[in-house]
């Protein structure tokens, strides 16, 4: 398989899959800590959360023994004075450690460790500040890459992409909780936005390919050729399209449709649309084609 | 005392190989030569230094470049004992502040950790490579006493040295002479060769690059048989630049788009081997329209010589009535009588006249220069188009811009070996460039002006008398360069005309030079002794007996009196850093073994001795070198010199520029060749030429990145250029069905052997042929990054000499190109 | 006030890679020489500054080849260095674009925000290196290693704030490009076309 060199390769992928399904399993907790959901299913997926959260922070600063030599540098940059807030690596770094904070608090709250801290997160503010820092947390992770030299990482489709994408993994990782929870409901809410989420991933992902492929950069237009008919064409077709979105969809589409949900058929395609996610990640940065490889001169 | 490699120019008599040694012009007729220090110091390398970037506190040692033949001056930086950076040397003139990747590279040479460590013995069969490491005593000494059975058995010519002209040659050649053997070679017959036998004939200029192209004052560059933006040379490549930019045209005949011919104004690309066929065309236009420089033929060449119909030789003074001696005649004007050449005067340029011999009977005679004018008549555009597969149009452009602009040039070329009829086409480059008056003019091709210096001290005891020939001396090559493809596929192999039993090798690789892989590996195998001195474990290292590890050009310390500079230029080497390992300089080496075979006498003299010696002719002392790095003359008259105020350096048959060529018209008879048809510019078509569809000539040619067959595992130079792959014209290659990035068979049809190669699918190469860089797929596996990188063509070509200067016809043998 | 740059005459590039080796000994450590991808400078033609370049346009007999050799372009208004979380990458008054290698903390945003693949992370620091257009040759008082090189004779450092500079004067004569004016970046390496 040929692929382009890019200066990014798969750690950012992974940090890209587990910033979208901690920003909007974040999301997540909030919306529906008022609804009639089991506390066990929560406490573990709040712990989900957190870990996805931690693992973003790392994979972002993917050298890990630079990561740890690292600490001290941003330090300094504090006190110096020369922390730059205008670059989203840096708005990253403070938005994931608010999203490591509140997702402590929340796995502090669902876990019942601290009854004070339990208080602040009861508190309505706090909701709507979860919802608002993991709503960002998705984001930035699509304007991270917008702020590159990369033209299909940079297409505007992509952050709602990744909100989307990341929701629907967040939500199937929800739904299997669910089930394994042992309870016996049969149809589960999430079954419904598994399902409307991952068809309006798949017209973003029209989009996102329509106008790179139409774009005025070469390197764009390379990229979605590659994703298309090239050499990432097999694992995009089947690997994300057919196995990471169509596949689920349908299994997902046969529950609804036929008023009866089945356990081993909700966890496969919830499990199908988590590991999606991932390829869909990894497609993309893999798909890159540095500006300067079609310099026009 | 470097002389031995000179028979070839003057095999025929010795004596005036003795008159020229008289002059000491000789001894700078090889590129260059410098003994070395013989007292080595050796430590054990200390290399933890992780500083890297140059300091302005960096010691700086003034030293001479190592990494090929052209030895540029450097400064090396040094730190902590360690080589930090080579920079170019801004003063000099050699190489005008710059330096090549491969320059740059010395330091990643210096410290690759495949070099060669210690000497290594061998302990499996030949070529498995398998060897135990053994002292430099034990070595020496083992080898000396294998080396004294061939002087015991009065057979001291079972003996073959095969080597570069490096620094270390001067004191190979005194060791060979010393031990009784004629057969010390160079690689001539795949280099030079041609070269130099031609240059030699036509201009009685000496050896290596001894004609200096005049870039700076050119208006029309024509090149062909060279590209200077890969064999780089920054001394003449930077001057072609600067005139570049000056506005001079410059047009490249080459089958492939070379990186020169794509800097050039024009490429013109030409079928192999044909580029003759152009200079007879362009010759065509000059002579029929008369803008030939008159005056510099009729008084400097012996264009106006009369030639015998009959023979084809020029007839001889002493054949004439009235008229005596062995001197040549010309038909003079005023008297409308027969004439001497050396007191002609107005002689007649053109025509026919019938001459009356002294027994009465008239022969008719044309002038040289009239039957060239008929040989090239033929030559219009059209017919030549037809024969270069150019379009007529450039052809013709070409013709009238280099018949019209002055001063318009064409530059020598180099790798003329490469073709069977290279001779010829080199001949013809000199005779266009002497239509025009080109020569030592500014703007034209000029003697090079070397430096007159001192040699070797003479020993206190006589040399032995040889008195046997050296192997590739054969009645049918005369006045060839020395042929070691013949050295090892006759004499080793067959035995003929004696058999060779062994070999010292020293910075050439015979696997990676020589045609014919299949038949030099069967040579090196059946030879009782193999001694390989060398920097890498490489590939010829592999056939080895004793592989003795040298040490690089920034270990040791010499003299090099460089050639490759037009101007008279004598650098210093020093030792910037101390041997790393236990290696040796190759003069130790040399040195140590004369010794041990009782040869010491030879070599009695100390370094400083040499180097004065050497220098003294100059004028400067050795440590006032050392001090400034180098010394350069810049020439008082660098224009008009030679021929109009001096003869040229060596003899000629005419004692003139040789328009028509006296002394190839004389072998023709031995080389079976029609007189006229080899003394005068002619175009002989490759005896070889590719029909099938699928047929190509495989072209093969140096690369700016790596030197030889010698860098290609230095790890910087790796990096840039780690493997070669086959160059296929688009549209033959779509006919084959072959895209870029395949694997492609190469089957040649020389040798019948196979093998395989990575295709590189483009429109910058002629329809007929293939290209690739040589040097690569090395079969040696101590090189840990170049091993089996790309493919070797040695083992593809196959030989076809050139008559005449015994070159082997590198670029002319036929392959099969399929999908593999 | 100086303004580095280059101005490289492409009619004078042989492509003979000889700035790229001699950045790569004078700048790099030992152990990244064997890694062609690690380079300061490029000679951008070569699949990923392999030789030989192999960019070419036309058909045969009419063929032409690029090829671009690339040093860092020290931006006018550098995209790198707005990335950068902590400020370890900047532009000196001088008008060279460095990375302070002791600041950075080698997230590899600027090598992906370089529109010209100008940085590469180095693993024997970790941080991430570029060309700094040897400023410690230039303040020592000589030239870059690969314009003191250069074979043909076609890199030049030139001051930007010199505008009798001959190079400069030069460049405008012959009508030089920038790579890509209107990505806004105003890069101060000027290339004077081939042809």
């Amino acid at each position: 398989m040929m692929v382009y060199h890019v200066p990014w390769g798969i750690e950012v992928a992974i940090f890209l899959w587990f910033a979208a399904m901690a920003g909007m399993g974040e999301v997540i907790i909030a919306l529906i800590d008022k609804h009639d959901i089991k506390k066990s299913v929560l406490k573990h997926y709040s712990g989900f959360i957190l870990i996805f959260s931690i693992l973003a922070l790392i994979f972002i600063l993917s050298d890990l023994p630079l990561f740890i030599g690292a600490l001290p540098r941003i330090i300094s940059a504090f006190l110096e004075g020369r922390f730059n807030l205008a670059s989203w690596m840096s708005i990253g770094m403070i938005l994931l450690s608010l999203e490591i904070l509140i997702a402590s608090i929340d796995v502090i709250k669902y876990r019942r460790l601290s009854k004070w801290i339990s208080l602040i997160a009861s508190k309505e503010s706090f909701r709507i500040i979860s919802i608002v820092i993991g709503g960002l947390v998705t984001l930035y992770s699509g304007f991270l890459l917008s702020v590159s030299s990369i033209p299909i990482w940079t297409i505007s489709p992509l952050p709602i992409l990744w909100i989307f994408s990341g929701a629907l993994a967040a939500i199937a990782l929800l739904d299997i909780l669910l089930w394994l929870s042992g309870e016996e409901n049969p149809i589960y809410f999430t079954l419904r936005l598994k399902f409307s989420f991952g068809i309006i991933v798949g017209i973003i992902i029209f989009m996102a390919l329509h106008i790179s492929a139409s774009s005025r950069s070469m390197s764009a237009k390379e990229s979605a050729h590659m994703l298309l008919y090239g050499d990432l064409g097999a694992l995009f077709w089947i690997g994300f399209s057919l196995l990471g979105l169509i596949l689920p969809t349908i299994v997902d589409g046969i529950q609804i449709f036929s008023g009866k949900s089945v356990k081993e058929m909700s966890l496969v395609s919830s499990l199908l649309y988590i590991l999606g996610a991932l390829m869909l990640r990894i497609l993309i940065i893999y798909a890159g084609v540095p500006y300067w490889k079609f310099m026009v001169i | 005392m470097y002389f031995i490699d000179m028979r070839f120019l003057d095999n025929v008599s010795r004596r005036d190989f003795v008159k020229i040694s008289g002059t000491a012009a000789i001894s700078t007729i090889l590129l260059s030569k410098f003994p070395e220090l013989f007292e080595p110091i050796t430590l054990d390398a200390k290399d933890d230094s992780r500083e890297y970037t140059s300091t302005p506190a960096d010691k700086k040692i003034y030293s001479t470049c190592g990494m090929c033949p052209v030895h540029c001056n450097i400064v090396a930086r040094v730190r902590n004992d360690r080589l930090v950076k080579i920079d170019p040397d801004k003063r000099s003139p050699h190489n005008m502040g710059s330096l090549c990747a491969r320059g740059q590279a010395g330091v990643s040479m210096l410290y690759d950790p495949d070099r060669l460590k210690n000497p290594l013995k061998r302990v499996g069969e030949r070529g498995e490579g398998r060897f135990i490491s053994i002292s430099w005593e034990e070595a020496l000494d083992e080898i000396a006493e294998r080396l004294k059975v061939y002087v015991d058995d009065g057979h001291p010519e079972h003996l073959a040295i095969y080597a570069k002209p490096s620094p270390l040659f001067g004191l190979l050649s005194r060791f060979a002479k010393a031990y009784g053997t004629p057969n010390l070679f160079m690689h001539a017959s795949v280099c030079p060769g041609t070269y130099i036998v031609v240059t030699r004939w036509t201009l009685g200029a000496p050896g290596f690059l001894s004609m200096n192209p005049d870039f700076e004052n050119s208006k029309y560059i024509l090149i062909m048989g060279r590209n200077y933006a890969e064999g780089i040379q920054i001394y003449r490549t930077k001057r072609l630049m600067e005139a570049k930019s000056r506005g001079a045209k410059i047009v490249v005949v080459d089958p492939r788009l070379s990186n020169l011919a794509a800097s050039a104004d024009v490429w013109i690309p030409i079928k192999p081997g044909t580029d003759a066929a152009l200079l007879l065309a362009i010759m065509r236009e000059i002579m029929y329209n008369d803008r030939y420089d008159y005056e510099f033929l009729s008084k400097y060449t012996n264009a106006p010589v009369l030639i015998r119909l009959d023979t084809g030789l020029p007839i001889r003074a002493g054949e004439v009535k009235g008229l005596s001696g062995e001197d040549f005649v010309t038909w003079s004007v005023d008297t409308d009588a027969p004439q001497a050449l050396s007191s002609s005067v107005n002689p007649q340029l053109e025509g026919e006249f019938e001459i009356e011999l002294h027994d009465g009977s008239r022969v008719k005679c044309k002038t040289a220069f009239t039957l060239l004018k008929e040989r090239v008549a033929r030559y219009t555009p059209q017919y030549t188009a037809n024969i270069c597969g150019v379009s007529s149009d450039i052809i013709s452009d070409v013709a009238y811009e280099f018949s019209v602009t002055r001063p318009a040039l064409v530059d020598d070329g180099w790798k003329w070996v490469n073709w069977s009829n290279g001779s010829i086409t080199l001949r013809s480059v000199y005779v266009l460039n002497m239509l025009i008056g080109n020569i030592d003019k500014p703007g034209g091709l000029l003697y090079t002006r070397r430096m007159k210096t001192g040699s070797l001290p003479s020993p206190s005891k006589s040399f032995p008398t040889i008195n046997i020939k050296p192997v590739d001396r054969s009645s049918d090559r005369p006045i060839a360069a020395p042929m070691p493809h013949r050295l090892f596929h006759n004499a080793i192999l067959e035995g003929k005309p004696y058999p060779v039993k062994a070999l010292i090798t020293h910075y050439v690789g015979a696997l990676t030079n020589l045609p014919y892989f299949s038949k030099t590996v069967k040579a090196m195998k059946k030879l009782d002794l193999v001694v390989v001195i060398d920097i890498y474990p490489s590939d010829t290292a592999m056939y080895a007996d004793y592989v003795l590890p040298e040490s690089t050009y920034l270990e040791k310390e010499g003299l090099v009196v460089v050639g490759a500079c037009g101007e008279p230029h004598v650098s210093v080497m020093q030792p910037v850093v101390k041997p790393l390992y236990d290696t040796k300089p190759g003069s130790y080496i040399v040195k140590e073994l004369a010794k041990r075979l009782g040869l010491g006498e030879y070599f009695d003299f100390t370094p400083h001795e040499v180097y004065n010696n050497i220098l003294s002719p100059v004028g400067i002392t050795y440590d006032q070198l050392k001090k400034n790095g180098f010394y350069h003359i810049t020439p008082e008259k660098k224009y008009m010199e030679i021929p109009y105020n001096k003869n040229p350096p060596l003899k000629l048959p005419s004692g003139r520029l040789e328009f028509y060529c006296t002394k190839f018209a004389e072998i023709s008879g031995s080389i079976g060749m029609d007189p006229l048809d080899v003394a005068l510019p002619n175009y002989i078509p490759p005896k070889n030429t590719p029909v099938a569809e699928d047929e190509f000539y495989l072209l093969n040619g140096k690369s700016a990145i790596h030197t030889f067959a010698t860098t290609q595992n230095n790890p910087l130079l790796f990096s840039i250029f780690p493997e070669n792959e086959l160059w296929l014209n688009n549209i033959r290659a779509s006919r084959l069905g072959i895209r870029d990035g395949d694997k492609v068979i190469i089957e040649s049809l020389a040798t019948g052997e196979k093998t395989l190669a990575i295709a590189r699918v483009t429109p910058s190469i002629h329809p007929d042929a293939v290209f690739t860089y040589y040097g690569f797929g090395k079969i040696s596996h101590y090189y840990s990054k170049a091993y089996n990188k790309g493919f070797s063509t040695t083992e593809l070509l196959g030989v076809h000499e050139d008559p005449i200067s015994g070159g082997v016809g590198l670029n002319e043998s036929i392959v099969k190109v399929y999908k593999g | 006030m100086v303004r580095y740059g280059f101005v490289i005459d492409l009619t004078r590039c042989i492509s003979c890679y000889s700035c790229v080796a001699a950045c790569t000994i004078e700048n790099l450590d030992p152990s990244l020489w064997d890694d062609s991808d690690k380079r300061r400078i490029r000679l951008r033609g070569g699949e990923d500054g392999v030789y030989p370049p192999r960019i070419e346009i036309g058909e045969y007999p009419n063929v032409m080849r690029i090829v671009l050799p690339m040093p860092c372009f020290h931006c006018e208004n550098p995209p790198c260095v707005k990335v950068c979380p902590v400020g370890a990458t900047y532009k000196r008054d001088d008008g060279v674009v460095i990375v302070e290698q002791e600041k950075c903390i080698g997230c590899g945003y600027c090598i992906v925000a370089c529109p010209y693949g100008s940085r590469f992370r180095n693993h024997t620091t970790g941080t991430v290196d570029k060309c700094n257009l040897c400023i410690h040759r230039i303040e020592a008082g000589e030239e870059p290693a690969c314009v003191e090189t250069c074979v043909g004779g076609a890199l030049h450092l030139v001051d930007f704030d010199n505008p009798n500079d001959k190079y400069i004067r030069e460049a405008f004569r012959r009508r030089a490009f920038k790579v890509e004016c209107e990505l806004g970046t105003q890069p101060a390496v000027y290339y004077i076309p081939s042809r």
